[in-house]
């Protein structure tokens, strides 16, 4: 019986590629969707748990981009005194304060890395942001000659790299966020102010000002005591000269988009499962109608009814073997790209999609794929397995 | 020994109105016999075959297959009856379609549990000129090698009882008596043909003559 099984899937081909070809587009789009629905879940998750800060004050002057000041001033120069950190320090609620200071974005081409970054520069000896997302145990403390690479940045790590014509040695490496930090270099904040003064052609800080007084950001923690919703609200009536920004909003924000987008995906992908069992129910009724008098032959000559179920079964079932890992390998590949879409159209943050993620969104799609092709055959193959022999033959469409 | 009989067998069809093809039949085939029944197209000769062969249930009268009364076997039972004991000759051309000449005789002689030292398929496809078509596919073959291939099927596992459901249909004459003396020597070799046939010119070997008329067989 598998051997008919494989012969009627090989020598009708037109109707065999048919059928796989709605089962692949099938898995592909529930794949597709599912990868990205689970990554951007968990990337926010990850987000969540590695938040340091639980609101940033950045000059009044500069854009509030929001999910970018999770972790990192904005990539513009912007800045303010240093004397905001004091202001700051003594607002009600304030656990832990640390500045942060951007100095340039740079092209791949001044430095070991190839591609365009960010440099910004913090404080070792209170920072609790950077902290929270290096991947490495080990880390020691910083020196003037140490950076730490973001998350796009691998394999570096106890190497020397070259930036602006400077070596460095690479203290550690952070986890990937989706954001800007994934493509910034974090030196000690004192060096990043000097790099910025020594640039030529920067002529960002303003004259006469030591650079030393200034910076991009401050990163806040609070102590409990202060929600930092009621934090930034109060923060505008602290009289500082500064905006605040609650993170709260910004994954308030990521979240509710997140819920939207979650709602589309799955409103769109249950419709095109709908339309997608409901094409392969029609494919296997008309199999199983073009093929009703040579099933007749079939139970005139001696096969078993339950044979004849599982000879329907068993090619829905291999169809959908086939259109399954199709449809998983293609997503697989179309995966990664779609991501780097959706992650710079709505600045989401997707986790990195890993091998184990991959294989288990194939075998699930090659399981749903079995399912779904069992539910869309199992009437044709009872109906075909009670048919009257008799009734079959005569009635039957003439081959 | 009888192979097969017919107790007051009759069959309805309700379609708007009740057509009555088989009414009251009573036939009783012993081993070795050849039965020819004879009629114009539309008089029940088919349906008779196929109650005969179990495909389609009678609604009164009883039916024995070697000895047992159909009516109390259940389907799997007279699936392999069918299987094992029976050889089919449709009327109309039906082959697998998936599968090749060759291929469809190996699933024939497969399901059936009749054990056999070797293969007969090629013996099969030798005997009925098909050899060189052997891989062929059946939307591949012409009506005539088509018949030929149906002819083997039944053949092939060496049935008790051979149905045959005008057997010389899309044939010449050349191959037409070439298959009418395969049933004979299928005949002597201790099987029992029941034939339907229009044309009395394959009919002279015939052990009995039946005429279906109305519903009713009538001895020739």
């Amino acid at each position: 019986m598998f051997d008919l099984i494989w012969k009627n899937i090989v020598r009708r081909k037109n109707q065999s590629i048919l059928t796989i070809a709605i089962t692949a587009i099938t898995i592909f789009t529930f794949v597709l969707f599912f990868g990205v629905f689970i990554t951007m879940r968990q990337g926010l998750s990850e987000s969540a748990d590695r938040l340091g800060a639980d609101a940033i004050i950045i000059p009044s002057t500069a854009n509030a981009n929001g999910y970018e000041l999770l972790y990192t001033s904005n990539p513009e120069n912007e800045y303010m005194s240093i004397d905001v950190m004091k202001q700051v320090e003594k607002l009600d609620g304030v656990e832990k304060i640390s500045p942060q200071f951007f100095s340039q974005t740079i092209d791949g081409s001044c430095c070991d890395f190839g591609m365009e970054m960010r440099l910004v520069g913090f404080d070792p000896n209170s920072d609790f942001v950077v902290k929270s997302l290096l991947n490495q145990k080990d880390y020691e403390e910083l020196t003037d000659q140490d950076i730490i690479l973001g998350g796009e940045f691998t394999d570096y790590v106890g190497k020397t790299a070259r930036v602006l014509d400077t070596p460095f040695h690479v203290g550690g490496e952070l986890y990937p966020t989706g954001t800007g930090l994934d493509k910034t270099i974090f030196l000690k904040i004192d060096r990043a102010r000097q790099i910025t003064k020594d640039a030529e052609n920067l002529n960002v800080l303003p004259e006469g000002v030591d650079p030393s007084t200034l910076i991009s950001a401050v990163m806040v923690k609070l102590d409990g005591s202060i929600t930092p919703d009621k934090f930034a609200h109060d923060f505008i009536f602290s009289g500082i000269d500064a905006q605040c920004i609650s993170t709260t909003d910004t994954v308030a924000a990521l979240q509710t988009q997140l819920a939207g987008i979650s709602k589309i995906i799955f409103g769109i992908w249950l419709a095109l499962l709908a339309v997608a069992v409901l094409a392969l129910v029609g494919r296997f009724n008309a199999l199983a109608k073009d093929r009703k008098k040579e099933i007749g032959l079939m139970r005139a000559i001696g096969v078993q009814k339950k044979q004849v179920f599982m000879l329907i079964i068993g090619e829905a079932c291999t169809m959908a073997l086939a259109g399954g890992a199709a449809g998983s390998i293609a997503a697989g590949l179309c995966l990664s790209p779609v991501m780097n879409m959706i992650q710079t159209t709505f600045m989401l943050p997707p986790a990195v999609w890993n091998i184990g993620m991959t294989i288990l969104s194939g075998v699930l799609g090659v399981v749903l794929s079995l399912v779904i092709c069992f539910c869309a055959a199992i009437n044709s193959a009872i109906k075909s397995a009670s048919l009257e022999p008799q009734t079959a033959i005569t009635q039957g469409e003439v081959n | 020994m009888t192979v097969c009989k017919l107790e007051h067998i009759s069959k309805h069809f309700r379609n708007g109105e009740t057509i009555t093809p088989l009414k009251d039949i009573n036939l009783e085939i012993s081993k070795s016999e050849f039965v020819v029944i004879e009629g114009p197209s539309g008089m029940g000769k088919s349906t008779l075959l196929y109650v005969i062969g179990t495909l389609l249930k009678s609604d009164g009268g009883s039916l024995f297959i070697d000895g047992r009364n159909v009516a109390e076997m259940t389907d799997e039972e007279q699936t392999s009856l069918r299987a094992d004991k029976i050889g089919f000759l449709f009327q109309d051309s039906n082959l697998i379609q998936a599968l090749t000449l060759r291929e469809n005789l190996e699933f024939a002689e497969k399901i059936s549990n009749s054990k056999k030292d070797c293969s007969a398929v090629d013996e099969y496809l030798e005997k009925l000129g098909l050899s060189d078509r052997a891989d062929y596919l059946p939307h591949q073959l012409s009506g005539g090698q088509k018949r030929r291939a149906m002819v083997a099927r039944a053949l092939i596992k060496n049935p008790m009882l051979i149905l045959a459901d005008e057997p010389t249909n899309d044939l010449d004459d050349v191959w037409a008596g070439k298959i009418i003396e395969l049933l004979n020597d299928c005949c002597r070799n201790g099987a029992s043909v029941v034939m339907v046939t229009h044309d009395e010119k394959w009919t002279t070997n015939a052990t009995r003559k039946y005429s279906l008329e109305d519903g009713i067989l009538v001895k020739l």
